[in-house]
């Protein structure tokens, strides 16, 4: 447990997949109380080296995506037995949240759902994240990270002109669906605070990336053009915020699209007069006149080896950096100084270094990671005692009659 | 319908996207947002067609931050607010004399977010934007075609990420000072936020020293999840888990691959994945994306369209939603701009007004907000260009 802003707050967390789990990843980090409920077999998959890939496996891969469900406990519940269904009930009555994904109807069919939950939680926010919502002609359209960067048009914007839509690599989706979730949370925390409140919330994850679209859902509707992909450089900006080739074969990523970078660049490249060049002076007619540009910064970067390229421009603040591995990034001195990926124990893999809390710059009261993801029941009986205040003999009962497994 | 952040009062300072997104999320819940913008800034920031959708709900008042008089407004906005959000270069904030701790000296209960693409003691000043960070997280290692140079995302997604961590911070904190009676800085990295959405593969480099090499829109260890050709554009399928696949396998006619064979290496799963790619390239290449889509959705197979942004906006379902709703702008007349992903049954977001143009709302934030005595704020509006 910590002192986070968030202390204090109970949430039953029935969260699945990503969006789900990084949703509640963001309050755990901040100090809410997180209990994870699971299905039979949901835990232990989850729990499997290499998860998330199916068929192959490597036995020595910690679970991917594990640190989702750091700072968190969980336990199992047979959600199809009455004594298991009577649990999670019991906890959702004494929690501030109850968050879930299951398909819409889900949660009604269980007999959980928002109508019965208020009578006896009247503060209770209940958040669900689904594919479209739980409206609309879509809602019964099963729905994954890389249909919404279909979709959504994202897709379209990604990626090389000649090459097909191409999809971002991470799952960006459900990151981006996961914290509308929380941030609708809070503000739903916030309302009941004040009025006693609570309500339902209903997030999509078509909605998640639909959002960050940068305007080109506006030039589309409004400016009667279709904004395509241009491979390495911004749509917006032009070649002046692209990725260019170093003489080694190597990538630099440059972006001098404001002018205040534009005149530091030309001065660096030891060609002052760009900087009132006509063609080239104004951030529009560098737009403009994006050949020009391109060759500019292209016939540079050709002269030398991406590092020296990086550190020219680099100390003259000017934005550039190559572009980096993973194994790379995880090297630069900036991840160790932030901790950003902190070490942990796990009970099964001993100690592992997993994804960090990005809200660690909070000067009062700084996110953190301070425990592992949990494996299968591991807090089943802390949580029975400490939130219901059930005696062993109970728990014990519960086991008898099949209420934590199938 | 009432507001969950009705009584929020928010600056907004930003040379940036995230800042607008994380006011643009504060304001779609109801708050108050100002937004400051330098009439002699250079570049669009956010640009025009970003900020259609991204300053709604938002109030702008122009200044001319070489006016210390001007200046002199900025900081009467940070005395009224409950939360600022920072994200201005380090130079404009050395120009304009923004100092965070100053300010939260002076209101002990101020939330004061600052973003920046790093929070760097030791590579500082280098400067750096979004680019700079899909480029240096590993993002872009991760994405493009595999024949293809490491690609960027066609969106400034480290701004949105960014962004909206920083409001879940900003309603943590709130939730603090109500609690505590103090406000706090939030330092926010653009880098920082887009690390944790790297799906735990650097977690697995640390454990195996590997790291799986991008597989651009394909996936040979899912195979049946990624982008196929149709005849008149791609289609997206989805078939994780071994439910889903057997109804695949029916749909597109290969029963014989519903049985899958154990893998005793990433080599021999990679060649049964082709395989499997080439049937579903078979069964796609000869029909239309709507045909695909159809008749997989009826099978209760996860498949949609790659759309372009033609297709996207017309989506039914985006409508239904209102996702997608119509403002009266102030130079551009009625516009349809995208709507607030935040359904809530008591608290929805709104869309309550279009984005102003630079300075629309100079007159009312000097009088409604900062009380400003009339004299002052004709002779301050005679200094404004806004509006115009």
């Amino acid at each position: 447990m910590n002192k986070g802003a968030l202390s204090g707050i109970r949430v039953v967390d029935l969260g699945t997949v990503i969006a789900g789990p990084y949703n509640t990843m963001q309050l755990a980090d901040l100090g809410a109380e997180v209990i994870k409920i699971e299905e039979p077999g949901a835990a232990e998959r989850r729990n499997l080296p290499g998860a998330g890939a199916i068929g192959y496996q490597s036995p020595d891969l910690v679970p991917v995506g594990s640190y989702r469900d750091r700072n968190k406990e969980a336990m199992s519940l047979n959600l199809h037995n009455p004594k298991g269904l009577e649990i999670l009930f019991q906890l959702i009555r004494t929690a501030d949240v109850v968050t879930e994904n299951f398909s819409p109807g889900t949660m009604d069919r269980l007999g959980i759902g928002y109508e019965i939950l208020k009578e006896v939680n009247p503060k209770l926010v209940y958040a669900s994240v689904s594919a479209f919502g739980q409206t609309g002609s879509y809602r019964h359209h099963r729905g994954y990270d890389i249909l919404a960067q279909a979709r959504t048009g994202f897709a379209s914007v990604t990626g090389f002109p000649e090459d097909p839509p191409t999809r971002a690599g991470n799952s960006i989706t459900d990151y981006f669906t996961g914290l509308l979730g929380a941030f609708s949370i809070l503000a739903a925390l916030n309302h009941a605070d004040r009025t006693g409140r609570g309500q339902a919330i209903d997030i999509a994850l078509f909605e998640g990336l639909f959002m960050t679209l940068e305007g080109y859902v506006e030039r589309t509707l409004n400016d009667n053009e279709v904004p395509s992909r241009q491979g390495n450089e911004s749509l917006t900006h032009g070649p002046s915020c692209g990725v260019y080739h170093a003489k080694d074969g190597n990538l630099i990523a440059i972006d001098v699209h404001r002018n205040e970078w534009w005149h530091a660049f030309c001065e660096s490249i030891g060609q002052p007069e760009l900087s009132s060049d006509p063609e080239t002076a104004d951030y529009y007619a560098r737009i403009e006149n994006e050949v020009r540009v391109r060759t500019i910064i292209s016939d540079w970067t050709s002269q030398y080896d991406a590092s020296d390229a990086e550190s020219l421009l680099g100390f003259s603040g000017i934005p550039a950096a190559r572009v980096l591995t993973l194994q790379e990034m995880v090297e630069l001195p900036y991840i160790k100084e932030r901790n950003l990926y902190p070490t942990v124990d796990h009970p099964r893999a001993g100690p592992i270094q997993l994804t960090g809390s990005p809200y660690g710059g909070l000067s009062k009261t700084p996110g953190t990671v301070f425990s592992h993801s949990p494996v299968p029941q591991e807090h089943r009986d802390s949580i029975l005692t400490r939130v219901l205040g059930y005696s062993v003999d109970t728990i014990n009962e519960l086991e008898a009659d099949g209420a934590f497994s199938v | 319908m009432s507001q969950a952040l009705g009584d929020l009062k928010v600056l907004e300072i930003r040379q940036g996207l995230g800042a607008a997104y994380c006011g643009m999320l504060l304001g779609d819940m109801g708050a108050t947002v100002v937004v400051p913008s330098d009439y002699n800034l250079e570049e669009p920031d956010p640009p025009e067609t970003a900020s259609l959708y991204l300053d709604r709900n938002k109030y702008s008042i122009a200044v001319d931050t070489k006016r210390p008089d001007h200046l002199e407004i900025v900081e009467q906005l940070i005395s009224w607010s409950d939360v600022v959000i920072d994200e201005l270069l380090p130079t404009t904030r050395t120009a304009w004399g923004i100092e965070a701790e100053r300010y939260c000296d002076e209101n002990p209960r101020l939330v004061y977010a600052r973003i920046d693409p790093f929070k760097v003691s030791d590579i500082e000043p280098r400067a750096a934007s979004d680019l700079i960070v899909q480029a240096t997280s590993g993002f872009m290692s991760m994405t493009g075609l595999p024949q293809n140079p490491f690609t960027r995302s066609g969106t400034s997604l480290s701004e949105y990420y960014a962004g909206v961590t920083t409001a879940v911070a900003i309603l943590a904190a709130i939730r603090h000072r109500d609690i505590a009676g103090v406000g706090q800085i939030i330092d926010m990295a653009l880098m920082d936020a887009l690390i944790t959405a790297l799906e735990g593969l650097p977690d697995t480099y640390f454990r195996t020293g590997e790291v799986r090499p991008r597989t651009g829109n394909m996936n040979p260890a899912l195979p049946g999840y990624g982008f196929t050709q149709a005849s008149d554009g791609f289609v997206a399928t989805a078939t994780p888990g071994f439910n889903i696949w057997p109804r695949f396998c029916i749909a597109i006619d290969r029963i014989d691959l519903v049985d899958r064979p154990e893998f005793n290496s990433p080599e021999e799963q990679n060649e049964w994945g082709a395989m499997v790619g080439e049937a579903i390239n078979d069964f796609c290449l000869p029909r239309t994306r709507a045909e695909i889509v159809d008749h997989l959705v009826a099978h209760d197979v996860p498949a949609a369209p790659v759309n372009t942004l033609e297709d996207a906006v017309a989506e039914p379902q985006l409508r239904e939603r209102e996702m997608i709703v119509e403002v009266d702008h102030a130079t551009r007349g009625r516009i349809s701009i995208t709507g607030s992903p935040l359904h809530m049954t008591e608290t929805p977001g709104t869309v309550r007004r279009a984005a102003p143009i630079l300075g629309q709302d100079s007159e009312y934030v000097l009088r409604e907000i900062l009380k400003t005595p009339s004299k002052e704020v004709d002779s301050i509006l005679g200094h404004l260009k806004g509006g115009e």
